[in-house]
């Protein structure tokens, strides 16, 4: 690939680091406020979490459909969030819910990021060949389609969230790559890399010891990220029909089986928006603080 | 430089031939074909079968390749299966309507983001920008289809001030291109705040203002033109990006365009319209990319050199 | 109390053979409540006023129509279309049509007679009948249109249907059609009614193949094909060239008023009420049942309520998946009992359905009440017959025999009634003891896995005459792949209704037939019904002599003017 972009790649890098660095005025200050930043985020994630983990076992009646109360509103006696089109209980589904819509973030994300820094390591290090093809490879996944590998998974896999998670993995991955690769192609320039290389390391060994703890830092801060555009992604593939299959819920499918009551009975779209909007939220409050707390260790200038 | 272009040319010629057969034999290997879709379901099975041996579908894949490439190159790009429209006109029509929402949501999120970030970089920490952040990640969480299913219960329905779907007026294009744009203004918000303050950092702007220039002529004019490039450098990814996750404001707005003709065709099984415009939003991709990387290179004359 | 009781009290109001008073006091005689009487004159006064509408004022000449429809079309090609839009009642002439009344009148057959055998129909055509391209439409090409139909290869869905009982077709003279049948056939006019026996040309349709329906159309209507955006709209236009029409109840025996019209697709199902409700269209079908109430009590608006849009949703147990009992009739019946209709009537469709007992709704010529005895909502039967087929609960609640749960799939498509009403008979399915899966699939695979032999599936059909096409659901010699029968049913019973109704040589053996039919479905279950639905259908005020017939799935344009 070319200097062009590769330079490119690393002042985008640069900006958005050097944007969050705590000046020497106000460090101290600084310091505090990403902490918060970080420490609000975690609580929201956290709290998410801790109701995907626990929930089932205070709401478990996700499935169990009573057709007469269909559409009941929040406050109803016996269900606090009110009920769905097919009467099931409003809370009990959004646990489930967020506890999906959670899970296929971590999958997809997982997956992408795996593939991806696997890629943008060994691109990054060996240059040549190896990084203009598998950067063709990364270009290539970019531009396609997704819609077209969420047919062939759901095709190949029978519907249902394993389909989406593979295709949603198998293109978020580029991303990953991207960033890795920069971070990999700055790194390896650096003076532990060619004394590891001096003492006659193994490639492997260089990168695992030493490069991946380096470049596991900007891979958290995209993998929160990615998260949330996982989950949103998820949701909207649920639009059409493709993710979580009868009777379980994921947050994206609750808002598209609502969208029909969105004018009469609002609230079975709107609980799971809300709920999709502060988990996102507090996963990209969570990954602009991971920024902060681990690109100033990288930045040795 | 030429060489370099020739060059850059070839690799992206082969990553679209690549991604052509990728993009080929997916649609093959997926369940279905056009007769599930393009004919009766309670059609006799014979005649299905005559009219999968019209379409050729039941000769090997790649022989049915090597006739889809040799049809390409004489310059006929298919025919949708559906309706018969040429791609080309296909083309013309969902593509420009893509391009219009797209340059809009784009143009939008530039004019709303771009003096948000400016003032949230300038009054930093202070309530102007935290609103301003808190604003943008608002915007990058809120689900589009929830935020579009809002914007028309309000403005269609109870104020009835704009209309709630179709195409092509300007009144039309309102909603949809405020809801593509809701993301793209938090991303931006953030990257001109974050452009910004890097800047604001260099040594050249305390120079400037030791020269006693007025501080607004500092960030006006020196500033902001060395803050905005990143961000204009990669409008032509977010572009691409808006075009192709477009499909579901299109859907909802039924604004007729790329993103949701692709993924209509490929549910369809419509495998000329299909290829074609997956192999377009591939093309689009990669030169959009390029022209990033050479925006760049033509902003900052230091790293042409390299 | 019946239900054609109340039909025909209705008819005569609407024709103006009773009172208002007359109708309430003979309403209440029939045992119809207060409540239910007042809806019922609600309804009334809203047919009322379409028919008032099609009366009053001048019919004035020009604008468009714009009419929201709520699927997406298909190729205007009627011998291979995937089904037929209101395109085809403003291109497209058939040989006969439904008057209101549901009774048969000429549309391009002028008069038509059965022979005393009952196997020779002979049709005299109409004169001065013409496609769009001028070429005359006589006898000679309309037999071109039923003999294309009759080749395997044609993709005709009702290929089946026609070369079963049609021996052949001939044309003597221009004006004289006549169809030879092998056995009598009275099905024969409720089969040439239906949208996909229009009358194309075949000379032009032969000449374009595939292409044939999609930029070009040579019908006989009053309007001429302008375009088609997939996904969109169709647009139509005024034929100026048009001979006029013979149909009895049509005001407008000429020209159309309409300078155009455009069908406009909105598949968001919240969307079609908002746009009819802001104006942005004039006419709509199908709003979500959910905004029916609102839009009946807008003033700009008359909602029309039909008692069915010949639709229904049934479900289908695979008769080869042996290893869960599906062959023995008392696990169908099982399922059937399962399945409390009512309930989903009431929460899923706002009670604008009602619940299907068997195979056709309640407003079809031919129900019969028979069907009421069976499929009755009854959990503890359902699970005493599974009892009996030796299926006992395990420990986890599912019904285990010999080592096999019931475990199996239900393909669907994915399709958001589809998928509420998959959900609601996958718990009801569960109470019973049975672990539906249930797998959701987009349009191009739906298709193709149901003639993959799947365990089950969930159908949604829509026609004219639904038992037409239930017989190709249940009928042995359709079986999948080489046709729609997915259930692969085999029961005699079943194969002698169909070939009872086929062979039909008279109106009274077509409701016996028809009777058989419905009956032996209801009891053997090749196909398990579950609900159909009403049709509704919007139009603003300023919109005149527009009737959605309650016979067939659309009005027909030829009376229809804007103010």
């Amino acid at each position: 690939m070319s200097t062009i972009s590769q330079r490119r790649q690393d002042w985008e890098r640069d900006v958005l680091a050097h944007a969050a660095r705590p000046s020497r005025l106000h460090e101290a200050w600084q310091q505090l406020s990403s902490n918060k930043l970080a420490l609000a985020g975690s609580v929201i994630v956290l709290l998410f979490c801790l109701v995907a983990a626990f929930g089932p076992l205070l709401a478990p009646s996700y499935a169990t459909q009573v057709l007469e109360d269909a559409r009941l509103p929040p406050l109803s006696p016996g269900h606090l969030l009110g009920t769905d089109d097919l009467g099931r209980d409003m809370l009990s589904r959004l646990v489930l819910g967020i506890r999906i819509s959670i899970a296929v973030g971590l999958g997809t994300t997982a997956i992408s990021l795996l593939v991806g820094t696997l890629a943008g390591m060994i691109t990054g290090y060996y240059r040549g060949w190896v990084d203009t093809i598998v950067n063709g490879f990364v270009e290539m996944v970019w531009g396609f389609p997704l819609i077209l590998i969420a047919v062939l998974m759901v095709g190949a896999l029978g519907p249902g969230l394993l389909g989406v998670v593979l295709a949603v993995g198998l293109i978020n991955w580029a991303g990953f790559a991207r960033i890795i690769r920069g971070e990999v192609l700055v790194l390896r320039e650096k003076e532990f890399v060619a004394s590891a290389r001096a003492l006659g390391k193994g490639d492997t060994v260089i990168m695992v010891r030493h490069l991946l703890p380096n470049v596991i830092g900007p891979a958290l801060v995209m993998g929160s990220y990615y998260v949330a555009v996982a989950i949103i992604v998820e949701a909207g593939l649920s639009f059409i029909g493709m993710g979580a299959q009868e009777p379980l819920p994921s947050l994206g499918k609750m808002v598209a089986e609502g969208r029909g009551y969105m004018l009469v009975d609002h609230w079975i779209s709107t609980i799971p928006g809300v709920a999709i909007v502060l988990l996102v939220l507090g996963l990209n409050v969570l990954g602009d603080g991971l920024r902060d707390i681990f690109d100033p260790r990288l930045r040795e200038r | 430089m030429l060489i370099y272009v020739a060059r850059r040319s070839a690799y992206m010629a082969l990553i679209v031939l690549l991604s052509s057969i990728a993009i080929f034999y997916s649609l093959r290997f997926a369940p279905g074909d056009p007769t599930g879709v393009t004919l009766n379901p309670l059609t006799a099975h014979q005649a299905r079968e005559a009219y999968r041996e019209r379409l050729g579908l039941n000769r090997p894949i790649y022989d049915q390749y090597f006739t889809y490439i040799g049809r390409l190159v004489r310059g006929d790009v298919g025919t949708s299966l559906v309706n018969g429209s040429s791609n080309l006109e296909l083309l013309k029509f969902y593509g420009r309507n893509s391009l219009i929402l797209g340059l809009t949501a784009l143009a939008l999120s530039y004019v709303i983001a771009i003096p948000l970030g400016i003032l949230a970089a300038v009054k930093r920490n202070k309530w102007p920008d935290q609103l301003a952040m808190g604003g943008a990640i608002l915007g990058m969480g809120i689900p589009n289809f929830w935020l579009a299913l809002i914007l028309v219960y309000f403005f269609s329905l109870n104020l009835n001030l704009l209309p709630a779907a179709g195409c092509c007026s300007p009144n039309q294009l309102i909603l949809p291109a405020v809801v593509l744009a809701a993301e793209g203004i938090a991303v931006t918000t953030r990257m001109v705040r974050s452009s910004m303050l890097e800047q604001l950092r260099q040594d050249y702007v305390r120079t400037l203002r030791a020269q006693g220039l007025p501080e607004w002529r500092v960030v006006g004019r020196h500033v902001l033109r060395n803050a905005l490039i990143p961000v204009i450098s990669l409008s032509g990814l977010r572009l691409g990006w808006l075009i192709g996750y477009a499909l579901i404001v299109e859907t909802i707005f039924r604004w007729p365009g790329a993103g949701f003709l692709l993924v209509d065709s490929v549910i369809r099984r419509d495998y000329p319209v299909a290829q074609f415009f997956s192999l377009v939003l591939v093309f689009f991709v990669v030169v959009a990319n390029w022209l990033a990387d050479i925006s760049y290179g033509l902003a900052n004359p230091v790293v042409r050199r390299a | 109390m019946g239900v054609t009781d109340v039909d025909q009290l209705v008819e005569s109001y609407l024709a103006g053979g009773v009172s208002r008073r007359g109708f309430v006091k003979t309403g209440i005689a029939l045992g119809l409540s207060m409540s239910a009487l007042g809806g019922l004159l609600a309804a009334c006064s809203n047919q009322n006023q379409s028919s008032q509408n099609a009366g009053s004022g001048t019919p004035k000449r020009g604008r468009t129509l714009r009419e929201g429809y709520d699927l997406d079309f298909s190729r205007m090609d009627p011998i291979n279309t995937t089904w037929y839009d209101p395109g085809f009642f403003a291109l497209y002439d058939a040989l006969v049509i439904n008057d209101p009344n549901g009774s048969y009148v000429p549309q391009l057959a002028e008069k038509w007679s059965f022979s005393a055998d009952g196997k020779t129909a002979t049709f005299s055509i109409r004169k001065g009948a013409q496609f769009h391209s001028g070429r005359p439409l006589t006898a000679g090409a309309i037999k071109e249109v039923f003999d294309t139909i009759a080749q395997p290869n044609s993709g005709s869905p009702l290929q089946t249907l026609w070369v079963g009982p049609v021996a052949s077709t001939e044309a003597p003279d221009d004006n004289t059609l006549v169809i030879h049948l092998k056995h009598p056939y009275y099905d024969l006019l409720n089969v040439v009614k239906t949208g996909y026996w229009r009358v194309v040309n075949i000379l032009v349709r032969q000449k374009l193949g595939d292409q044939y329906g999609k930029q070009v159309i040579d019908g006989s209507g009053p309007f001429t094909f302008v375009d088609w955006v997939p996904g969109d709209h169709v647009t139509v236009k005024r034929w100026d060239n048009y001979p006029g029409s013979i149909v009895p109840f049509f005001q407008n025996k000429g020209k159309p008023y309409l300078d155009s019209i455009k069908w406009i697709a909105i598949l968001e199902a919240s969307q079609r009420a908002i746009q009819i409700e802001n104006g942005q269209i004039d006419t709509l079908r199908g709003p979500a049942f959910q905004d029916v109430s609102r839009l009946m009590g807008n003033r700009n608006l008359n909602v029309i309520q039909l008692k069915s849009d010949w639709s229904g949703y049934v479900a289908g147990l695979n008769f080869t998946k042996t290893n869960l009992d599906f062959q023995d009739k008392r696990v169908r019946q099982a399922v059937s009992y399962a399945i409390d209709r009512q309930a989903i009537v009431k929460s899923l469709f706002f009670s604008y359905a009602e619940p299907m007992y068997g195979p056709v709704p309640t407003a079809d010529k031919y129900y019969t009440k028979q069907v009421e005895q069976y499929n009755q909502f009854n959990l503890n039967k359902a699970k005493q017959l599974m009892s009996d087929a030796g299926w006992k609960p395990g420990a986890d609640g599912i019904l285990a025999k010999n080592g096999v749960k019931q475990q199996f799939s239900m393909v669907i498509q994915a399709e958001s009634v589809n998928q509420q009403l998959a959900s609601a008979v996958q718990a009801q399915l569960r109470a019973l003891g049975m672990d539906v899966k249930v797998d959701a699939y987009d349009r191009g695979t739906y298709f193709n896995k149901l003639f993959s032999q799947p365990d089950a599936f969930l159908f949604f059909y829509q026609w004219p005459v639904p038992i037409d096409v239930v017989t190709l659901f249940i009928n042995s010699a359709a079986l999948s792949p080489n046709g729609p029968n997915w259930s692969m049913a085999n029961i005699p019973e079943v194969d002698q209704a169909v070939a009872a109704w086929q062979g039909a040589s008279n109106e009274k053996e077509l409701a016996d037939g028809g009777a058989k039919i419905q009956v032996a479905v209801a009891d053997n279950l090749p196909i398990i019904p579950i609900v159909a639905r009403q049709s509704f259908w919007v139009h603003r005020k300023n919109v005149h002599g527009w009737m959605p017939l309650k016979w067939d799935l659309y009005p027909y344009y030829n009376d229809v003017w804007l103010d």
